[in-house]
């Protein structure tokens, strides 16, 4: 575990896509958004597609390490990114529990609001910003793949 | 590890905080401890100027939602001033807009209430 732990963050940058290998911490998260911002951006992909893609793999991230199970927590993230084909492509998987994002509830942002919850709007971002969201679990491995047309 | 930086001030009855870098599930529970520490201080009317946020998570927002319910049960409000471009465009992208009163610059802000 300790050997782990020190690798904390690897990155492999290949042509057209990239990536992030990162252990459930929330302190590696700005590392991850860096990492991707900066593969974006060498592909000169706009602005604004860079945000949303950005705050999607940031909060898909944080669901799976506040929301994981604690027995899983010594399991690395992959996130990969791909520029292909006019789109950008992440894949997102985790060891863990079925949880599919895409059959979740998304709240109405009003009555939201008005409630005052401070949670459960990272998947509204996610199925906001994002063109096409696909989720898929085998053996125990989570995948969600994340489709941003350039 | 994400930066956040906050700093506040007070004009007559409303407080005024400055608010800058990274607002995410790191940096969120440091800005609701802030924010509510102001508000048990007795602060109603907050503005959040934001002219220095690079970026904000559903954390960050669920926190400004979370202490404006707070405020609004007591007859206040968080309203927002200086929010630069990209932050702007995440707001309207995911409808947030109109949840918040946002001006152009502080002074604005002030005045509106």
């Amino acid at each position: 575990m300790i050997r782990k732990r020190l690798i904390r963050f690897k990155k492999d940058v290949v042509e057209n896509n990239i990536t992030i290998v990162l252990p459930r911490l929330i302190n590696k998260l700005d590392s991850l958004r860096e990492t991707v911002v900066d593969f974006l951006n060498k592909h000169h992909i706009s602005e604004g597609c860079v945000s949303r893609i950005e705050l999607s793999v940031y909060e898909a991230v944080v669901n799976i390490i506040e929301h994981g199970s604690p027995q899983y927590h010594d399991k690395e993230i992959h996130v990969e990114c791909a520029v292909q084909n006019h789109e950008v492509l992440i894949t997102i998987s985790h060891y863990g529990d079925r949880f599919d994002i895409t059959k979740a509830e998304l709240p109405d942002i009003e009555k939201h609001y008005k409630s005052g919850k401070m949670r459960g709007l990272g998947i509204y971002f996610i199925m906001t910003l994002m063109d096409k969201v696909e989720y898929s679990h085998h053996d125990m491995i989570s995948t969600l793949k994340m489709v941003k047309s350039i | 590890m994400a930066v956040f930086q906050y700093s506040s001030s007070r004009h007559g009855s409303i407080t005024l905080m400055h608010i800058g870098g990274s607002l995410d599930a790191e940096t969120s529970p440091k800005f609701e401890s802030k924010i509510r520490a102001e508000i048990e201080r007795g602060a109603k009317k907050i503005i959040c100027n934001m002219e220095h946020l690079d970026y904000i998570a559903s954390a960050g927002l669920g926190v400004l939602i979370g202490a404006n319910d707070i405020l609004s049960k007591i007859g206040g409000e968080i309203r927002i001033s200086a929010m630069n471009q990209k932050i702007l465009k995440i707001f309207k992208l995911l409808g947030f807009i109109n949840l918040f009163k946002i001006f152009e610059n502080d002074q604005k802000a002030i005045d509106s209430f």
